[in-house]
């Protein structure tokens, strides 16, 4: 009998494709992970993702393959008590470089997939896009509409006077 | 980017700073609503009727004060009238003598502002506003008291001054009780106290059963009996960071302090310019061999005992102490440890071995080498302020 470790699964893509992975890549997913728990027997049958397509999962799965030996998410990681860097190691940067749809559909998938780690990344590219962008140059990277009225605007400049220059 | 939930918005939105954040509130009304939960952690109440009539502003915003943590207050007052005068000695020159009127329009706001703090009147508005703060902002935990502060928020401060000078913690700032969360039920919800260099002769802490992190720079030699009665009902406290101001022959014994603390969290102690007996310190010490990881002191005299059979007494006894540092002055007769010393003792307190052999300088060298103890922010806390405070950092 194979190890955990060399077990092999089958992920079936939202477009119907399946896609043949490691265990332990795979189960950097915690909506995989616990599915494999439950089911109990894995490698017997596909497992279904229904939200992710061929392509995202496999860039995905790419992911989970770097990072499959890292230490797994802490459980109980209260959302306040983690570093809110936006520090993004170089693989992980090269990882990110990809059109904005994909970028989105990586970090929609990581949400649904429950990756908290590879979500953080993905969030975390979109901050640095962000950063140092006057709401103008923000609207115009990511095609976004401004829906305020010229009252709602002025009521927001009011409140940002309030924040802290940090 | 409109296919990505709230949540995920928010997400992004907490990896950016409160100035990133700013120009992203007017992009949509999406992301006004995902930076709210990261755009005001902390609220500041400064000594000026205009901060509380901001901060009161603030809290009756329908969302904000929800996701306020930190309140941080600053009772400084604008300086003396004397020390005005200097200032204003200064402003002429730097700016030259022709800015006459807007020297005159300077002399009106601090003649008015002076007024208003010694009638207490803006005194009461803060009282008031710290109330409103502790009732309107469900998840308030962190009180800061404070009259140093990081860069940005000096900067903030002295624009609602408008470059006045205050006092500074060198004159020792007396808070108003009435300022302060003195009742019970605030003090309750509190998990983080900090105080740099503020005296606290008239207030109550009341007790602080949820309190977790009390890191206090008093300016006072002797503290109130309160003070005492505060960190002994800290009955869950995992940071406890004691300093007094530095007095050659009157540092303030901690021996009855430390023998009312036993508790099961505390893994963080840190005490400067304090005096203590070696059998008070290693009792305090041994208790707390199974949560203590991080443990400094400096500045500081045995008022019995010896600093060498105290090292010897805690050599391999701490188990899960990962950081022990000794720094400033341990005072030994006038004259301080060398740093390779010190460096030695580390090692054998923490790992055992050959006792070090005591080795002294004359003077009182600063060594840049030592090591220096790597800072575990927690939640709610603040590095920013912590760093201010913390002489191991």
């Amino acid at each position: 009998m194979s190890s955990t470790d060399e077990q092999k699964i089958i992920l079936v893509s939202s477009d119907g494709v399946n896609i043949e992975t490691a265990r332990i890549i795979a189960e950097r997913s915690m909506l995989i992970k616990n599915m494999i728990d439950d089911l109990g027997n894995p490698g017997e049958e596909p497992i279904p993702i229904m939200n992710v397509s061929e392509a995202v999962l496999r860039k995905v799965l790419e992911w989970c393959d770097h990072h499959k030996k890292d230490a797994p998410p802490e459980k109980d990681e209260d959302a306040e008590s983690r570093k809110k860097t936006t520090d993004i190691e170089e693989w992980d940067q090269k990882f990110m470089q990809v059109d904005q749809e994909m970028l989105f559909e990586i970090i929609l998938a990581a949400n649904y997939m429950d990756i908290k780690a590879l979500l953080d990344v993905g969030c975390k590219t979109v901050a640095n896009m962000i950063k140092g962008k006057s709401p103008e140059e923000i609207r115009k990277t990511f095609n976004i509409q401004n829906d305020f009225t010229p009252e709602e605007e002025e009521q927001i400049r009011r409140e940002n006077e309030w924040a802290e220059d940090r | 980017m409109d296919a990505l939930p709230l949540e995920i918005k928010e997400n992004i939105c907490s990896f950016l700073s409160p100035s990133h954040l700013k120009p992203l509130r007017l992009v949509s009304k999406e992301f006004a609503s995902a930076a709210i939960l990261y755009f005001i952690p902390r609220i500041f109440l400064f000594n000026h009727p205009d901060s509380c009539i901001e901060m009161n502003a603030i809290l009756r915003h329908p969302e904000i004060p929800k996701y306020i943590n930190t309140l941080i207050v600053d009772p400084s007052p604008v300086q003396s009238l004397v020390d005005f005068y200097d200032w204003v000695e200064g402003y002429n020159l730097r700016k030259g003598r022709h800015f006459k009127t807007e020297l005159e329009e300077k002399r009106k706001i601090y003649n008015t502002l002076r007024i208003n703090q010694e009638s207490g009147e803006i005194g009461r508005s803060m009282a008031s506003a710290v109330r409103t703060a502790f009732s309107n902002c469900r998840n308030l935990k962190n009180f800061i008291l404070a009259s140093f502060h990081p860069p940005n928020v000096l900067r903030k401060r002295d624009e609602v001054f408008h470059g006045l000078p205050l006092e500074y913690s060198l004159h020792p700032v007396t808070v108003a009780a009435s300022c302060l969360p003195s009742y019970e039920g605030v003090a309750e919800s509190l998990q983080t106290i900090t105080i740099k260099s503020i005296e606290l002769n008239q207030w109550n802490g009341g007790t602080s059963r949820n309190l977790r992190h009390l890191r206090v720079s008093l300016c006072e030699s002797r503290p109130s009996p309160r003070f005492d009665a505060m960190i002994h009902s800290a009955i869950h406290l995992e940071t406890l960071w004691i300093e007094f101001p530095w007095m050659h022959d009157g540092l303030y014994s901690l021996d009855s302090l430390l023998r009312g603390i036993r508790l099961e969290k505390l893994h963080e102690c840190l005490l400067f310019s304090v005096s203590v007996s070696e059998d008070e310190l290693v009792d305090f010490l041994l208790h707390h061999t199974q949560s203590l990881r991080t443990f400094g002191i400096g500045g500081s005299r045995l008022h019995e005992g010896s600093w060498p059979s105290l090292f010897r007494r805690l050599s391999c006894q701490m188990a899960v102490l990962k950081q022990f540092e000794t720094v400033g002055q341990l005072l030994v007769n006038q004259r301080e440890y060398t740093g390779s010393y010190m460096a030695a003792v580390t090692k054998f307190v923490l790992r055992g071995g050959p006792e070090p052999v005591e080795t002294f300088l004359e003077d009182f060298p600063h060594d840049e080498n030592r090591p220096r103890i790597i800072q575990d922010v927690q939640d709610g806390l603040w590095k920013d302020y912590d760093c201010m405070i913390n002489r191991f950092c």
